[in-house]
Parts: C-alpha cells; sequence; structure tokens
C-alpha cells in the first residue's frame, strides 16, 4: 500500500510537470488548449497494468491540482470533461486487445476533445461552437496517436524500469 | 508496436473529420442580419449587422465593418477571440472564454 502511494504521487508529480510544460511548449498553436496528451499516457500506462482506479485516480488528481494552480473554473470543468471520457475510453479499449497504445490513445484523444466541445456547448449554452468540431476530431486523433505511439517507445525502452515500480 | 488497427483507427477519425467539415462548409447559410453580444450567458446587446459600428465591452473591442462582425482587440491573454476571424453568417459565432463573451450571428 505504502508502495501504491508513493508510486502514484510520483506518477501524479510526472504528469502535472508534463501537462505544464506541454502547455507552455504549444502555445504557439492557434488551436485554444492545444496539447498532445501527454499526460494521459500515464494513465493509460496504469490501466494497461490493470491498476485501474490508479489510472482513474492519478488522471483526476493531476487535473485538480493542475486546475488550481494554473487554471481556472473554465478549464478545470473542461479538463474533467475531457478527462472522465476519455479514460473510461482507455478503459474500455485496452482490455480487448485490438488496438495498441497508439491506437487507444488515438480514440481517447478524440473523444477528450468531443467531450470538451460537449462542455463548452453546455457551459456557453450556445451550439455555434460545434463548428470546431472537424478540427477538434482531427487534432484529438492525430495527438493521441502520437503520444500512444511514444509510449509505445518508451514502455519497450525503460520496461524494466518500469515493471519494477508496478 | 503500432498494430494496422491503430492506423485504421486514426485514418477512420480523420476522414469522419473531413466529412463533419465538408457537411459544414458545403451546407448552405444564408448571410445573418443581426448580432447578439452574450455576455455570462445573457443577451447583453443586439446590433444591425449592416451598420458600420464600434463597441467597447469591459475586454473586447467588438467592430461592426461592411457586414461583417469581429473582435479588434482584446484583454485576454491568448487573442483567441482576434484569431477567430470575421462573421456574417446565420449562426457564426466568435467566443472569448476569458470574458465570457458570445457573438452570434443571427
Amino acid at each position: 500500500m505504502a508502495k501504491k502511494i508513493t508510486v502514484y504521487s510520483l506518477l501524479t508529480i510526472l504528469a502535472l510537470g508534463v501537462s505544464y510544460v506541454e502547455g507552455l511548449a504549444f502555445a504557439f498553436v492557434p488551436v485554444p488548449g492545444f496539447k498532445i496528451g501527454l499526460a494521459n499516457t500515464v494513465s493509460m500506462f496504469l490501466i494497461s497494468k490493470k491498476q485501474y482506479w490508479g489510472g482513474i485516480s492519478v488522471n483526476l488528481i493531476r487535473i485538480l491540482l493542475s486546475a488550481l494552480l494554473f487554471g481556472n473554473f473554465y478549464s478545470f470543468v473542461f479538463s474533467l470533461f475531457g478527462g472522465i471520457l476519455s479514460t473510461l475510453i482507455v478503459i474500455a479499449l485496452i482490455k480487448p486487445k485490438i488496438f495498441s497504445f497508439a491506437g487507444v490513445s488515438t480514440a481517447a484523444g478524440v473523444f477528450h476533445n468531443v467531450a470538451q466541445i460537449t462542455a463548452a456547448v453546455i457551459l456557453l449554452s450556445t451550439v455555434g461552437i460545434t463548428s470546431l468540431l472537424p478540427l477538434m476530431i482531427a487534432t484529438g486523433a492525430v495527438t493521441g496517436f502520437i503520444s500512444g505511439t511514444l509510449l509505445i517507445i518508451f514502455e519497450k525502452k525503460y520496461s524494466k524500469i518500469l515493471n519494477s515500480i508496478v | 508496436m503500432v498494430k494496422k488497427a491503430d492506423i485504421f483507427l486514426l485514418i477512420f477519425f480523420l476522414l469522419s473529420a473531413l466529412l463533419i467539415f465538408s457537411l459544414f462548409f458545403f451546407s448552405p447559410k444564408s448571410s445573418g442580419e443581426t448580432l447578439v453580444i452574450n455576455i455570462d450567458n445573457r443577451e447583453y446587446m443586439r446590433l444591425p449587422l449592416n451598420e458600420d459600428t464600434t463597441v467597447n465591452l469591459p475586454e473586447n473591442t467588438v467592430v461592426i465593418k461592411d457586414g461583417k462582425a469581429f473582435v479588434e482587440s482584446s484583454l485576454c491573454p491568448d487573442k483567441v477571440c482576434i484569431n477567430q476571424g470575421k462573421i456574417n453568417r446565420k449562426g457564426e459565432t466568435v467566443i472569448c472564454l476569458p470574458a465570457r463573451v458570445v457573438l452570434e450571428v443571427e
């Protein structure tokens, strides 16, 4: 138990740092809040090791901390909608082993963005923002594919260390 | 390893994005007559699009010129609202999330 708490805490902080740096690194992209979603690969990795609650809690605590430290109420609600739906998609798609991390992450990226648009429609009570849908689906798919592929490479390279911590 | 199924999924999503985009793009949209400015989900102002004017909101400056409305300047950090460009067709919107301002053509 103590080991799990330590590992999850470290992974949460890792995800938090990654998501912050990513936000800075991609600030030049003219899509609001553009990120490739590297932080979510942390929780995807845990879920792939059947640590479902670990994956979920790492993601939720990261979103909460990120909003408290760097965000506002709106960014919190957007991230929360996206985070919950994409984590559920990861859990649903990783078990059947049809897709690798790349495919799972592609779907997660798409549904993350779709959830955010849904949140925007509800919060702002305007349907006009749905015109962003095609752009958000495309960027969600591509960024999800990239971050999933990076996790595949990373897991291969550091499999010993990774397997020893979970 | 990246599997074939992953690539198919990626292509599937990109094609559906393209399909939805073309549906939006080719659907006939008539140009609107009125610009509705909402702040905090409440209607703040209605302006006819055929009159050139400039409106100063708390955080944004909205301009109507040649039948098109756009955000000219904004105090928000990311300037997404300015980059969303000019709108004049029914249903088009410009949104400034930090200021909770929504411009919509009706």
